[in-house]
C-alpha cells in the first residue's frame, strides 16, 4: 500500500536520510527502531507531507502522494507531545478530524462517544485537556488521531513521555487496538522493548540509512552485525581474529561459532556475540573461565560481571572474586559478519 | 520576497514617521548656526538641566530600590492572602497615564486635597499646611508609584528561580543566614538588581508628565526643558540640541542595560521555589509591614481621586470657615457644558471623544503594521534577527524628542501634516508599535507548530487550520496587545502635549490643563476626568492582564 522509494533529506547541510526505501502491507506494523535524532521523525513527517524529501517518492498504492497536500492525504500522525489543542476540550479534540468531513453533529458524537469507549475512558468527554494527566493525554491523543478513520496510522515516539509503569499499560491498549484496525501502521520509537513488542517488521535506521530490517525473531536470533547487536543489547560483543580452523581468536579466548554471514579468510578481523542467557550455558564446546567481579540481583536471578567485563545471567549467586566457568554451546557464541 | 513582505509595512512607516523626523533633529540640532543664544548661555542652561535630570533620577532611582528590594524579597517567598490581587495591583501603576498618577497626588496630598483639606477644616487654617505639589518630594514620591513594580518584578522573579541548593549548601558549610544573604544570595541576584536598577533609571531619566505636572515651573529635566523651548519658547533649534544630548545619553544606558539584561538568566533555574507561610512573629511584622506602605503608596492616591472627583469642599462666599462639604456629581456634569470663556472651543467631553477616536486608530494602525511583523519574529531566521532591533529603536527615544520631530518635519510638503488630525495617532502608533510587536510576539512563538502540522493531518486545509488552532490562541494575544496600544494612546502625554491642537485636546491635555488652572471648579472637572481616564485605563490594565498567557513573563 504505502511505499517509499529513494527518500534523501539532508538537514543544515548534513544529510539526515540517505536513500530510504521500504513498503508497508495492509494491516502490517512497521516499527522505526532509531536513536535520537537519526531522522526518525522526520521521515514520518515526510510521509505525511509536512516536509518534502530532497528526492525520492512517497507512493500510496501505486500513486505519487507528491502534488497530494497534507490534509488529503487521510493518514494519520500522534505526535511524540500530542499537540492536543489546549484551547477545546476532550471531545472537540477528537471532533477535530471528523468536523474537517463536515461531517453531522449527531454522527460526530457518536463516533466520540465510541472511540471514547474504546481507549477506555468513557465520561471524559468534556473534561479540559489541560487537565488530564500525561496517560490520559496520550489516550485523547490516541482517540483522536483513529476517529477520522486514516488509511495509514503513524506515532511518533508515542510513550516517550510517560514512566515505566504508564508504559507497559499503554503498550498493551496500543496494541490491542492496532491489531483490531486492519490499516499499516508505523511506529517510530528509540525503545527496542517497545518495537520487539509491537512490531510484524522492525526497520533499524541507522545513519540515514535502513541499516537492518526483518521481524522481532529474525532479528533478535540474527542481528548480523556488531552495531545491531550492541543497539539491541543482545550481549557482550568481542573482537576477534577468524582462524585456519573456523574458530575465532579472542583476547579471552578461542570460540567455535555458529556460522557466519559471509566467508571469511584466516586472519581477518570479525566480531563475535556471547550471548549471557542462563538456558544457553549448559555443556558445549566453549570453555570460559573468570573471577566474578561484580553481582547484581536481576529479574529473578542475578547479573554477574567477570573481570574480564563478560556478563551473564545466572539463577544463583557466586561469590565476588570467586572463580567460575561455563561450557558455552556454539549456538550461544555467535558469528557478527 | 516572501520574507520581506511582514516587514515592508512597519518599515516604510518607521522610515517616514520615526526615523526621518530623528535625523531631522539630528539635522537641525547639530547645526548651530541656527541658535539664537549665546554658547555660554546655551552652555549654562543645558549643564544645569542635565546636572537636575541626573540628580532626580539618581534620587528616585535609590528610593524605588529600598522600597522595591523588601517588597521583591515578600513577594518571592512569602504566600499570604490576597497576594494575588497585590501582584495584580502592582501591574497598574507602571502602565497608569501620568496625569491620572499626578492628578491621584495632587487629590491626597495637594493644597486641595484630602489631607489638607482634612487638617484645615480642623485646625480651622486658611492655607494648605502641608506643601507637597511643586517639590523635589512630589517627583520622587510618583517615581517610585510607578517604578516600584519593575524592581518587584524583574528582582522578585530572579529571587524566586534562586537556586535554594546553593543557599543550603553555604548553611551546611557554616553560613548563619545574614551569610547567606550577603554571601550567596545578593551576588547571584547582583545581575537582576542592577538591570531593574538600569531600567528605572532610565524611566526616571526620560521622565516627563511627572515632572511638569507635579514639579512645577521651577524643575526641568532635558525632556521638560526640549519641551519649554519648542512649545513655549519657540526655539527649535536649542530644543533639536537638547533631544540630541537626550538621545546620546538613553543611547548609552540602554546599552548598558541590554548588556546586563543578558546575563539575566544564567544562574537561576526554571521551576519556582516553594513560598513559606506567615507564621513567625518577625516575617508577620515583614508582611504587614510591607503591605501597609503598599497600600499607602499605591492604593491611597488611587482612591483619593476618584472620591474628590465626586466631593465638593467650597467654603460659602465670604466665609472661610464653614465649609458645606458634600458629594456632588456637578464636576461630571460641567464637562458637558460648553461654557463661555472656558478654557476651550468645546465642551470639555470632547476630550474624552477624541483620546477615544485617537485610540482606536492606534490600535488599527499598530495591530496592522505590528502583525505581520510579530508572526515573522515568531519563527526567527537570519533577516529576523538582524531587523529586529531596528523595530525596536522608537522604544529608546522619548516621546517628547518624537513631537519635536514631528514639528520640524511635517511642517512643510512632502509631509504637510501639521494641522491634520492624523498627526497624533500616528506618533502613538510610532510609540505602541513596539509595545504591540512585543506582546504579540511571545504568544505567536507559543503556538507549537505541532498544532497546525496535528490540524493538517487531521484534514484541515491550511487556511482551515490557522483559523482552527491558531486564531484561538492568536486573537487572544491580539485582543492583549489592541488593549496595550489602546493604553498607551490613551494616556500618551509627551508627544501629544506638542502635536495636538488646542481645539482637540485628548483627555491627558484637557487634565493638565484643568490642573494647571486656579479655581475650585476647574480641580473638581480635572479629578473628574482623571477618574474617567483612570477607570478605563484600569480595566484595560486588568484585561490584559488576564488574557495573558501563563508562563509568558512580565517583561
Amino acid at each position: 500500500m504505502l511505499d517509499l522509494v529513494e527518500i534523501y533529506k539532508s538537514y543544515q547541510g548534513a544529510p539526515l536520510l540517505n536513500g530510504i526505501s521500504f513498503s508497508a502491507k495492509e494491516s502490517e506494523i512497521i516499527c522505526l527502531l532509531g536513536a535520537s535524532g537519526s531522522g526518525k521523525s522526520t521521515l514520518l513527517q515526510i510521509i505525511a507531507g509536512l516536509e518534502l524529501p530532497d528526492s525520492g517518492q512517497v507512493l500510496w498504492a501505486g500513486e505519487d502522494l507528491a502534488r497530494i497536500p497534507t490534509h488529503r492525504r487521510n493518514f494519520g500522525l500522534m505526535f511524540q507531545d500530542y499537540a492536543l489543542f489546549p484551547f477545546l476540550n476532550v471531545a472537540e479534540n477528537i471532533a477535530f478530524g471528523l468536523k474537517m468531513e463536515n461531517l453531522p453533529q449527531v454522527v460526530i458524537n457518536k463516533s466520540v462517544e465510541e472511540i471514547l469507549d474504546q481507549v477506555e475512558m468513557p465520561g471524559f468527554a468534556n473534561r479540559k485537556v489541560t487537565e488530564l494527566s500525561g496517560g490520559e493525554q496520550q489516550r485523547v491523543a490516541l482517540a483522536r488521531v483513529l476517529a477520522p478513520r486514516p488509511r495509514l496510522l503513524m506515532f511518533d515516539e508515542p510513550l516517550g513521555a510517560l514512566d515505566r509503569g504508564l508504559r507497559e499499560e499503554m503498550l498493551t491498549v496500543l496494541r490491542r487496538i492496532l491489531r483490531k484496525n486492519r490499516v499499516p501502521v508505523i511506529y517510530v520509537t528509540h525503545d527496542q522493548e517497545e518495537a520487539f513488542a509491537l512490531a510484524d517488521h522492525i526497520l533499524l535506521l541507522h545513519e540515514g540509512q535502513i541499516n537492518r530490517a526483518g521481524s522481532p525473531e529474525e532479528l533478535w536470533r540474527e542481528p548480523g552485525s556488531a552495531w545491531v547487536a550492541s543497539f539491541l543489547g543482545l550481549g557482550n560483543i568481542l573482537s576477534g581474529k577468524y582462524q585456519a580452523d573456523g574458530s575465532i581468536q579472542t583476547s579471552i579466548g578461542s570460540f567455535r561459532t555458529t556460522a557466519c554471514v559471509h566467508t571469511h579468510h584466516p586472519g581477518e578481523n570479525v566480531d563475535i556475540l556471547i550471548r549471557p542467557d542462563m538456558e544457553t550455558m549448559t555443556d558445549g564446546e566453549n570453555y570460559l573461565e573468570g573471577i566474578v567481579r561484580d553481582v547484581l540481583f536481576f529479574k529473578n536471578g542475578y547479573k554477574v560481571t567477570l573481570q574480564s567485563d563478560l556478563y551473564f545471567f545466572l539463577p544463583y549467586a557466586p561469590k565476588v572474586g570467586e572463580m567460575i566457568s561455563f561450557n558455552l554451546p556454539k549456538r550461544s557464541v555467535q558469528c557478527l559478519g | 520576497m516572501r520574507r520581506i513582505l511582514p516587514w515592508l509595512g512597519a518599515s516604510i512607516f518607521l522610515l517616514i514617521f520615526f526615523f526621518y523626523p530623528l535625523m531631522r533633529i539630528l539635522g537641525l540640532g547639530l547645526d548651530w548656526s541656527g541658535l539664537k543664544d549665546g554658547w555660554d548661555q546655551v552652555a549654562r542652561l543645558a549643564g544645569s538641566t542635565i546636572w537636575f535630570t541626573f540628580y532626580q533620577a539618581f534620587l528616585s532611582t535609590l528610593l524605588t530600590l529600598l522600597f522595591g528590594l523588601p517588597g521583591a524579597y515578600l513577594f518571592s517567598h512569602y504566600d499570604f492572602k490576597g497576594k494575588k490581587l497585590f501582584n495584580a495591583l502592582t501591574a497598574v501603576p507602571f502602565m497608569l497615564p501620568t496625569v491620572v498618577v499626578a492628578a491621584g497626588f495632587n487629590a491626597l496630598l495637594g493644597p486641595r486635597g484630602w489631607i489638607n483639606v482634612t487638617l484645615m477644616n480642623i485646625f480651622r487654617l486658611d492655607n494648605a499646611p502641608i506643601l507637597f505639589i511643586n517639590t523635589l518630594g512630589a517627583i520622587l514620591l510618583a517615581h517610585v508609584f510607578y517604578n516600584t513594580t519593575i524592581v518587584f518584578r524583574v528582582v522578585g522573579n530572579a529571587w524566586m528561580r534562586l537556586d535554594p541548593h546553593l543557599s543550603q549548601a553555604a548553611r551546611m558549610m557554616g553560613a548563619n543566614p545574614q551569610d547567606v544573604f550577603w554571601k550567596v544570595s545578593l551576588p547571584l541576584l547582583r545581575p537582576s538588581i542592577l538591570a531593574a536598577a538600569l531600567l528605572v533609571f532610565l524611566f526616571d531619566f526620560t521622565s516627563f508628565g511627572v515632572i511638569l505636572l507635579l514639579g512645577g515651573p521651577h524643575f526641568a529635566t532635558l525632556e521638560v526643558e526640549i519641551f519649554i523651548q519648542s512649545v513655549q519658547m519657540l526655539n527649535l533649534p536649542l530644543a533639536s540640541l537638547l533631544s540630541v544630548i537626550q538621545l546620546l545619553f538613553t543611547l548609552a544606558f540602554s546599552v548598558l542595560y541590554s548588556r546586563v539584561a543578558a546575563r539575566l538568566n544564567v544562574v537561576s533555574k526554571p521551576t519556582l521555589n516553594p513560598m513559606r507561610k506567615v507564621k513567625t512573629w518577625h516575617s508577620r511584622i515583614l508582611v504587614s509591614g510591607m503591605l501597609i506602605i503598599l497600600v499607602f503608596l499605591f492604593i491611597l492616591p488611587m482612591i483619593a481621586l476618584p472620591l474628590r472627583s465626586i466631593t465638593r469642599f467650597d467654603p460659602a462666599m465670604g466665609d472661610r470657615s464653614l465649609q458645606t462639604v458634600g458629594m456632588t456629581l456637578d464636576y461630571y456634569r460641567e464637562l458637558f457644558i460648553n461654557r463661555n470663556g472656558s478654557l476651550f472651543y468645546v465642551a470639555p467631553i470632547e476630550a474624552l471623544r477624541n483620546s477615544l477616536s485617537y485610540a482606536g486608530l492606534t490600535v488599527l494602525i499598530s495591530l496592522s503594521l505590528g502583525f505581520p511583523v510579530a508572526s515573522a519574529l515568531a519563527r526567527p531566521g537570519r533577516l529576523e534577527r538582524l531587523l529586529d532591533p531596528f523595530l525596536m529603536l522608537p522604544l529608546g527615544a522619548s516621546a517628547v524628542t518624537l513631537g519635536l520631530g514631528y514639528i520640524i518635519s511635517f511642517n512643510q510638503p512632502p509631509f504637510n501634516l501639521l494641522r491634520s488630525t492624523w498627526l497624533v495617532p500616528l506618533a502613538h502608533s510610532t510609540i505602541a508599535l513596539p509595545f504591540v510587536i512585543r506582546s504579540l510576539q511571545p504568544a505567536l512563538a507559543a503556538i507549537p507548530d505541532n498544532f497546525r502540522k496535528a490540524a493538517v493531518v487531521l484534514g484541515a486545509s491550511p487556511l482551515r487550520a490557522w483559523f482552527a488552532v491558531n486564531w484561538p490562541l492568536v486573537g487572544r494575544a491580539t485582543l492583549a496587545a489592541g488593549t496595550f496600544a489602546f493604553t498607551v494612546s490613551l494616556g500618551e502625554f509627551g508627544a501629544t502635549s506638542i502635536l495636538a491642537r488646542p481645539e482637540n485636546p485628548t483627555l491627558p491635555l484637557a487634565i493638565y490643563r484643568f490642573l494647571s488652572q486656579p479655581g475650585g471648579l476647574n480641580y473638581g472637572q480635572a479629578m473628574a476626568m482623571a477618574s474617567l481616564l483612570m477607570l478605563v485605563a484600569t480595566l484595560a490594565i486588568l484585561l490584559i492582564e488576564r488574557l495573558r498567557l501563563p508562563g509568558s513573563g512580565s517583561f
